[in-house]
């Protein structure tokens, strides 16, 4: 017989993700032990023991709900939280998954009794919560029309005390020291809640179209949640990474994200401050050619008056730019979660990533987009990324000089040793990354990013683009590195943590992607050899080359030498001729000195006569 | 200048002068084949906030036919005043056309702002420019800065100064552009904007460079599919008049000496047949610092 109906006693639908008991049941591990605060009659844990293999503990503030439970075979306890203690209640057991389904919205405390939570859960343990959404269009247009109306059940159900957006649950959660891992929506569109008393064929009046339209023109996607599922871990004491503490990589989400063909969804990260470079970062997606662009601006643990300047500052923007903002629930500086809060915002078949402070170039979208599309094998394509300096001045980035660019084409291994990829200079295929479940690793500080890509080239094919798509602007006054804290010490412990978690032997691997890397070395080596071979070769003939001239310019030295003692003997006998004919010489004058000293001047006047026509005076002593 | 009124449309009722829309700042802007651009341009000028005098949009067609019947719907739509002339007479050049639409400006008119259709201003870059042009009252041309891929723009960071101004997103101060008698219209396309400002000098007159107030411009050397011959023929034409009008006749044999060298023979011999059709005008430099010629005379399209 079917336990008597209570006013909360909702149908489980375990399969359908659209209901709040559905995404719950999904989140919650198989042979979880769970703790069911506000159990009702015990219809959620008698689904989760039936479909999930649980162990279910229920707690519920209503007798008679708990005697139904029981008679459903549930394990159920009454007790009032807010009275009693809730360790003394669970006597001391711990539990995998916490669950709070519609419950702290009805607390005068909620966070008195969601924060001492932490200390019943083990080490892998969650809280899972749904509450309603108080900004559901259909409240918007029931205030927008001057009214006000509570009703039995929904989201202004007249037990309600409390009432929350996904930023201001968030905040609670933050304060009572959980982070925020997943956000999950139950979607009602407008007009579809029990808040208006709207049937089907309804015809609206101007004021309600006014309305629709003025909130729709915010651009607001949290519109039409009806629901929220929001996952909760404690927050640990650092955020580093450490080799014990592995809970590395967020729950994977489902492709459960309508894809919109064609679009390219650019998650833009904007923190506190930064509104002057923003600007300049929006106006660069205006300026792309690519027809289908969406921006989803993730507002990053800054104030709400920031994120009520973004807004501001995205009015100006309507007519240019498709643009969503949103914003990130408060989290301890991991660089990773207003990424993955992006990532589970988007819609388009693509997707990129841009920091406020950098921009796009127009050819962006068209010649990535463009060279996906020419390679379906392919799922990430990147271009070259122009490095800036300029200056920071009060109104935004003044250029000042160009600097290197990061060009460098695909090279599996190498990603593993560097990253040589900015990230403002690639297009992701969405759906591979979620399928393949791939998220932003939050308990990294910094090279969020890098691991990213290792993820992706270890199970993806990459396109390079040899074309400048973008800019990364790099201050002279180097508050780029300053504004996420200034100390080296995270940047090298991270990368020494880096490269031990995501080392080719711990990254998951398909067996593709290790023959493709298995590839890629045997390629690098083969074509090392034959370079060593090339220029081994060409060394020889060139040193056969320098012998053989050395060998000619020997024997030609050689041949010189021997010219040389011949010329020498030469030389040597010429001197001995020259000595013979000087003795020669002596003699001859010797002998006409003699004759002219003769009396005779029949002797001595021809002789005369023949000096001073020719022969020298004087000789040669 | 007598002016039919059959041969422009308007979205406020011109018939003549005096109806002719009346504000502060006339934004101008010379179409050629750029209905892709115009409804980000329109929804851009939207986003404009408001100058002291109030501005008015002025759009010249040079290529009126096929395709800009879509120009005045789009621009009927937008929230300011806004004429559009479809050109009588063809493509008249880019400085013939600007100097056309400044000619009819109101009587109130104090600046221009000529704009390229593939540029957006970001929303406070008027607001910007006319702050620096009120602040430097011997400035007649104000640039704006553009980007994401900017000129390599050499400018004095402390007075500003530049030698010339590009005209893709230029306030002007309408007095002085009526004193230098506008664009020098025997350049076509290209080079006007040089002259320009070189003149500016020679007058007495300065020109500025606000890197505050920001303008997207879609550059077209972006685009894949892009013919270059038409920016090359143009750009080498003006570089030729610009030599010889400040530096003399030697000066422009050199460079086409130059072109001899570097272009195909019929590349050259289209340069120069539309280079002999111009006038011989020249301008004493009086070796004013400000001009100085650009090597490869492509004073634009040499980016980072």
């Amino acid at each position: 017989m079917p336990p008597p109906a209570g006013k909360y006693d909702f149908a489980v639908d375990p399969g359908n993700r659209n209901t709040t008991y559905g995404l719950i049941c999904d989140r919650v591990p198989r042979g979880a032990a769970v703790l069911d605060i506000g159990c009702a009659s015990g219809n959620l844990a008698l689904a989760l023991e039936r479909h999930r293999g649980c162990r279910v503990l229920g707690i519920d503030i209503d007798p008679d709900a708990v005697t139904v439970a029981r008679s459903q075979g549930i394990d159920a306890v009454v007790a009032d939280l807010t009275v009693q203690p809730v360790l003394e209640v669970v006597a001391g057991r711990r539990f995998d998954v916490i669950i709070m389904a519609d419950v702290l919205e009805h607390l005068v405390d909620p966070a008195g009794v969601l924060a001492p939570l932490a200390a019943l859960l083990t080490p892998e343990g969650r809280v899972l919560c749904s509450f309603p959404n108080i900004t559901h269009i259909d409240i918007q247009l029931m205030l927008a029309q001057d009214q006000w109306r509570t009703r039995p059940a929904g989201i202004l159900d007249q037990t309600h005390l409390r009432f929350f957006s996904a930023a201001s649950f968030s905040e609670m959660a933050f304060a009572c020291g959980y982070d925020v891992t997943a956000i999950e929506r139950v979607i009602l569109p407008a007009l579809g809640t029990e808040v208006l008393d709207y049937g089907k064929g309804l015809r609206l009046g101007t004021a309600e179209v006014a309305a629709l339209e003025a909130v729709a023109r915010q651009g607001n996607a949290n519109r039409e949640v009806y629901q929220y599922v929001v996952e909760l871990h404690p927050a640990p004491e650092r955020h580093r990474p450490s080799p014990g503490l592995d809970h590395a990589h967020p729950t994977p989400r489902d492709a459960s994200n309508p894809q919109i063909a064609g679009l390219l969804d650019v998650v833009v990260r904007t923190t506190e401050g930064r509104l002057r470079y923003l600007k300049d970062a929006l106006y660069s997606l205006v300026g792309l050619t690519y027809p289908a662009v969406r921006a989803i601006v993730c507002v990053d643990n800054s104030s709400s008056a920031y994120a009520e300047a973004v807004r501001e500052l995205a009015v100006h923007f309507q007519g240019l730019l498709d643009l969503v903002v949103t914003e990130v629930p408060p989290h301890h500086e991991q660089r990773g979660r207003p990424l993955n809060w992006g990532l589970d915002q988007a819609h388009g078949e693509y997707i990129s990533f841009l920091d406020d402070d950098d921009v796009y170039y127009p050819s962006f979208g068209d010649r990535l987009v463009g060279r996906l599309r020419e390679h379906p094998e392919a799922t990430v394509a990147y271009g070259i990324g122009q490095v800036v300096r300029g200056d920071s001045t009060e109104w935004g980035f003044r250029t000042v000089s160009h600097d290197r660019r990061y060009a460098e084409p695909f090279d599996r291994a190498g990603l593993f040793l560097e990253n040589y990829i900015p990230f403002n200079t690639l297009v992701v295929r969405r759906a591979a990354v979620v399928e393949a479940g791939i998220r932003f690793d939050e308990s990294l500080p910094v090279y969020e990013d890098w691991a990213f890509l290792r993820e992706l080239a270890a199970r993806f094919e990459f396109e390079f683009v040899d074309a400048p798509i973008s800019e990364y602007r790099l201050r002279t006054d180097g508050s780029n590195a300053a504004s996420r804290g200034s100390a080296v010490e995270p940047w090298t412990t991270t990368l020494a943590d880096i490269r031990h978690r995501y080392g080719a032997h711990t990254v998951r691997l398909s067996e593709g992607a290790l023959a493709a890397l298995a590839e890629s070395y045997r390629d690098a080596e083969a074509r090392h050899l034959a370079e060593a071979e090339t220029s081994e070769a060409r060394h020889r003939a060139e040193g056969d080359a320098l012998r053989a001239e050395g060998d000619a310019l020997r024997a030609e030295g050689d041949a010189h030498r021997a010219e040389g003692d011949a010329l020498r003997a030469e030389i040597g006998a010429l001197k001995a001729e020259i000595d013979a004919l000087r003795g020669e010489l002596v003699g001859t004058k010797t002998l006409i000195r003699v004759l002219l000293s003769s009396r005779s001047w029949r002797l001595t006047r021809p002789l005369r006569r023949l000096l001073r026509s020719g022969l020298p005076e004087k000789g040669p002593d | 200048m007598a002016r039919p009124a059959a041969a422009y449309h308007a979205h406020v009722s011109v018939t003549d002068g005096d109806t002719w829309p009346r504000a502060r700042v006339q934004i101008q802007v010379v179409l050629y084949h750029s209905e892709r651009w115009l409804s980000q341009l329109v929804a851009g000028l939207r986003h404009l906030t408001p100058v002291d005098g109030g501005f008015t949009v002025a759009f010249w067609d040079n290529h009126p036919g096929t395709g800009s019947g879509a120009v005045p719907e789009v621009v009927a739509d937008a929230a300011f005043t806004s004429v559009w002339l479809p050109s009588s007479r063809g493509n008249i050049g880019f400085g013939a056309a600007h100097n056309a639409l400044a000619a009819r400006a109101g009587p109130g008119c104090e600046y221009l702002l000529l704009l390229n259709p593939d540029a957006v201003p970001q929303y406070d870059c008027l607001e910007r420019l006319v702050a620096a042009a009120e602040l430097n009252t011997t400035a007649a041309l104000i640039e704006a800065a553009q980007f994401p891929i900017e000129h390599p723009k050499a400018y004095d960071p402390a007075t500003l100064e530049t030698n010339w101004c590009s005209a893709a997103c230029l306030l002007v101060r309408r007095a002085a552009f009526e004193e230098l008698g506008g664009f020098d219209e025997a350049l076509f396309l290209y080079c006007e904007d040089v002259d320009l400002g070189w003149r500016s000098w020679l007058s007495g007159w300065r020109c500025i460079y606000v890197p505050s107030a920001r303008c997207l411009h879609v550059t077209e050397d972006q685009d894949l599919a892009k013919d270059r011959s038409a920016e090359l023929l143009h750009s080498a034409v003006g570089h030729l008049r610009l030599r010889r009008k400040y530096f003399g006749e030697e000066a422009a044999v050199e460079y086409r000496e130059e072109l001899r060298q570097h272009l195909a023979p019929s590349a050259v011999e289209e340069i120069l047949a539309l280079f002999d059709g111009l006038p011989p005008t020249t301008v004493d430099r009086r070796q004013d610092p400000h001009i100085v010629l650009q090597p490869e005379g492509i004073y634009a399209a040499t980016r980072w």
